[in-house]
C-alpha cells in the first residue's frame, strides 16, 4: 500500500476507480472466461483475451456510468478485441459464412424439423461433452449468439449492442444458430443409434 | 425419421412467430397473453414448446461450464495497479 500523498480529491477517484472495478467488472470474470474460451479453444489465448479487456475497461472506466449495464459493456469490448486479434493474427476475415445468414429468410419462423424429434427422450441423456462440442462446430458467429442468449441470458437488445447489429439480425441469427444446433446434435443422437 | 407434426389449428402461424419471443423472454404483454391462452386449448401447439423449452434447457445446463484459472483475478488486479 503505496502513502497517500496526492490530494484529497485524486485519492478518493482512485479509490473509486477501484471500486468501481472491484464490484462492477470483476464479478463477470468468470463468465468472461468462458466467452472467451469458447471464442478462441485456447486457455491461454482466453487469459490474455479477458486481461486484455479488463485493462481496456480500466482505462476507460470514466466512460462507466453506475447503474448501466457493466457486463454488456465488457462483452461487446472482448468480442472486438477477439475480432481485431483474430484479423491480425490469421490476416484473413473471419471465416463465417454471411452469406448462408443472409439466404436465410427472416420471416422462417419454424424450428429446424429434420431432426425435431429426437430431443425429448434422447438428448437429454446426452452428457455435457457432446452438447458443448456440438456448440463449438457451430461458426463463430452462431457460437456466439447462443452462447449471449441462453448461456448469459442477454436480451436481444443487449446482444444488438454487444454485435454491433440490428435487432433483426439477432434474431434471425439466433434461429439459425439454433436450428444448426438441433441438427448437430440430432446427428450426433442418431450415430449413437438414438433414433 | 418422423417429424414433429404441424399444428392444424388456426394460429399455428402466429404461434410459431411468437414461440421464440416467448422462450427468450422477449415477447410484448399481448404476445404473451396470446401465447399463453392459445397454449392452453391447442395441444400440439403446446407440445412443440415444450419440445423448444426443453431444447433451451438442455443448453444451459448441459454446456460445460470452464473454471476460471486462480491467478486470473489477481493478475488482472496486478496489471491495473501496477
Amino acid at each position: 500500500m503505496q502513502t497517500v500523498d496526492t490530494s484529497v480529491q485524486e485519492a478518493y477517484s482512485d479509490l473509486k476507480k477501484v471500486n468501481v472495478f472491484e464490484n462492477e467488472f470483476m464479478p463477470h470474470v468468470g463468465s468472461m472466461y468462458n466467452f472467451a474460451f469458447r471464442l478462441t479453444f485456447d486457455e491461454d489465448e482466453a487469459k490474455d483475451l479477458v486481461q486484455d479487456t479488463y485493462l481496456k475497461a480500466y482505462r476507460f472506466i470514466n466512460s462507466f456510468q453506475e447503474g448501466t449495464n457493466a457486463k454488456a459493456w465488457l462483452y461487446r469490448i472482448l468480442k472486438n478485441n477477439f475480432i481485431n486479434d483474430y484479423r491480425k493474427k490469421s490476416k484473413q476475415p473471419s471465416k463465417v459464412d454471411y452469406q448462408e445468414i443472409e439466404q436465410y429468410s427472416n420471416s422462417e419462423d419454424r424450428p429446424s424439423n429434420a431432426t425435431f424429434d429426437y430431443q425429448l427422450e434422447t438428448t437429454k441423456d446426452m452428457i455435457g461433452d457432446e452438447v458443448s462440442n456440438a456448440l463449438n462446430s457451430l461458426a463463430v458467429d452462431f457460437r456466439t449468439v447462443i452462447i449471449l442468449c441462453d448461456l448469459e441470458g442477454f436480451t436481444y437488445e443487449e446482444m444488438a449492442k454487444i454485435l454491433d447489429i440490428p435487432i433483426g439480425t439477432v434474431r434471425s441469427r439466433l434461429h439459425r444458430a439454433r436450428n444448426l444446433l438441433r441438427e448437430k446434435l440430432g446427428s450426433y443422437a442418431h450415430s449413437m443409434g438414438y433414433n | 425419421m418422423s417429424e414433429y407434426p404441424d399444428c392444424r389449428c388456426n394460429d399455428f402461424e402466429k404461434f410459431l412467430k411468437i414461440l421464440n419471443l416467448m422462450l427468450d423472454n422477449e415477447a410484448s404483454d399481448d404476445q404473451e397473453e396470446f401465447f399463453n391462452a392459445h397454449i392452453e386449448k391447442c395441444m400440439v401447439c403446446f407440445a412443440h414448446y415444450n419440445i423448444e423449452f426443453q431444447f433451451r434447457q438442455l443448453i444451459k445446463t448441459k454446456v460445460n461450464y470452464k473454471p476460471i484459472p486462480e491467478d486470473l483475478a489477481q493478475e488482472i488486479r496486478l496489471k491495473i495497479t501496477g
